[in-house]
């Protein structure tokens, strides 16, 4: 019985150290409860839409631009690409595009052209983290890029463009 | 058993319960404490473009060559042709030209070089030109590797035979040039200009040929007749089957024509001879090819008589 005592103790001690930090987020949810949650604790809103320069696309062609999104909670945020998909029909030029996607220092930062740090075309879309860290209050200018491959095929000619959207959620941390 | 071990050895007992414990505690906190904020999306359009362009003005290099003396020496036949970026992306240019099998062709000179707005210089210039023929056209001005959205670009050609009219005397040719823009690795935006033809003089053929037989027993000759033909100086008859010449005319309309013309005084059963009614033009050198009438021959008594077709 000492020993069950004494093996769980030290266990619950060394947790806790080990783990501070998130025993601490334990505690706060304990606190906040239900009522912080659906009251936007932890929430993002776009401030900023995105714009993206109108110019048609050929093969080797790129377009950026960017738009800005807040973390309007309590907590603090990691931004995070959920999804991407478009609005209109698939065709060869849609199905050729890619999108990236960068965080950015400013808005003209973006539309000057940028390296992104994520890419997708829309069919295939692995949802991943950006290396940005949104304190409460905090805002992101998020740049995007759509680029055409210079390899797209000819039955992208002349064909009906994307309208898409970027999913983007946040994901707290410390 | 397990009291007595208990008993023996409480440290494993109390390690075992650190170790399940701690993990759990450790684990299990992080999974739970995560907050999502719910997603938000940023949307736009993309606008796809369009490969496109057209080409005028090769009807501008349709051409009979009639000239006198070599053709190096001949005024060439100028046009310019303008291939418009009708399309939203920028395109590289090349030409291919069809339509070029034959003989004359190979022997059609094609000079390229840049115009401008449209226009041509009435010569040839002196440099900046590229060089080839009909059958193997030379390479583009280096304006047409890039024509931007909307704009044109113009490409004078400029042809002439290189050889005599005499020598190449009722030669054809329709090329039809046709421009592509690229852009990117697959896409392409074709125009292919109106077919042209390009000919080569020949003096026409006398026609129609009228025949009337002669009159009277033991008559064995044909008169054949027609018009003058413009550009003729001289008639004659020739045999179809080796163009061995039956008989001149010279400059007269008419010539007559017996058994003995046709070298057939050996014959010893009916049948026919087809000869040929040419026009010479000595002014460019031509002949032209020949209307055909297919004479018929027999034998009466001996006598050898020839008869226009029946």
């Amino acid at each position: 019985m000492l020993a069950l005592a004494l093996g769980a103790t030290v266990a619950v001690v060394l947790a806790a150290v080990t783990a501070g930090g998130t025993y601490a987020f334990l505690r706060s949810s304990a606190q906040s409860a239900g009522a912080t949650l659906v009251g936007g604790t932890a929430t993002l809103v776009v401030t900023t839409p995105l714009a993206l320069p109108s110019t048609a696309l050929y093969p080797g062609q790129t377009v950026s631009g960017s738009g800005t999104v807040r973390n309007t909670g309590a907590v603090p945020l990691r931004l995070r690409i959920a999804g991407l998909t478009q609005s209109t029909t698939v065709n060869p030029f849609t199905s050729a595009l890619t999108v990236g996607v960068a965080i950015g220092a400013s808005a003209a930062a973006c539309s000057a052209g940028f390296t992104p740090t994520w890419t997708a075309t829309f069919a295939a879309v692995v949802p991943t983290e950006l290396t940005v860290r949104l304190a409460p209050g905090d805002s992101a200018v998020v740049c995007v890029s759509v680029s055409l491959p210079l390899d797209a095929p000819a039955g992208a000619n002349a064909q009906a463009g994307a309208g898409f959207s970027l999913v983007l959620d946040g994901r707290q941390v410390p | 058993m397990r009291t007595r071990l208990r008993a023996r050895r409480p440290w494993r007992f109390a390690l075992g319960v650190f170790v399940v414990t701690f993990l759990v505690a450790v684990t299990g906190s992080t999974a739970g404490a995560y907050w999502v904020a719910a997603s938000v999306s940023l949307t736009s359009t993309t606008t796809g473009a369009t490969a496109s362009g057209t080409l005028a003005g090769t009807a501008g290099l349709t051409k009979e060559y009639k000239f006198t003396g070599a053709g190096s020496a001949s005024t060439p036949t100028i046009a310019p042709l303008v291939f418009a970026n009708t399309g939203s992306a920028p395109l590289a240019v090349t030409l291919a030209v069809s339509g070029v099998a034959g003989t004359l062709a190979p022997n059609v000179a094609l000079t390229f070089w840049a115009g401008s707005a449209g226009a041509c210089a009435a010569t040839i210039p002196g440099s900046g030109t590229t060089i080839g023929t009909l059958a193997l056209p030379p390479a583009l001005p280096a304006d047409f590797a890039s024509v931007a959205i909307g704009a044109s670009v113009t490409l004078c050609a400029a042809t002439r035979l290189n050889t005599t009219v005499a020598v190449s005397q009722g030669q054809t040719v329709s090329p039809v040039f046709t421009l592509t823009g690229h852009v990117g690795t697959n896409w392409t935006a074709t125009a292919p200009g109106a077919a042209f033809t390009q000919s080569v003089y020949q003096v026409p053929n006398p026609a129609p040929i009228t025949c009337v037989d002669g009159t009277g027993l033991g008559t064995g000759v044909v008169t054949l007749s027609w018009t003058a033909v413009p550009g003729a100086t001289t008639y004659r008859i020739v045999k179809a089957s080796d163009g061995s010449t039956v008989k001149a005319s010279n400059a007269a309309t008419s010539v007559t024509v017996n058994g003995l013309d046709l070298g057939l005084g050996s014959i010893f059963s009916p049948g026919t001879v087809a000869v040929l009614v040419q026009s010479l033009d000595s002014t460019y050198g031509t002949t032209s090819a020949g209307t055909t009438v297919n004479l018929r021959y027999s034998l009466l008594v001996t006598v050898l008589q020839v008869k226009c077709p029946a």
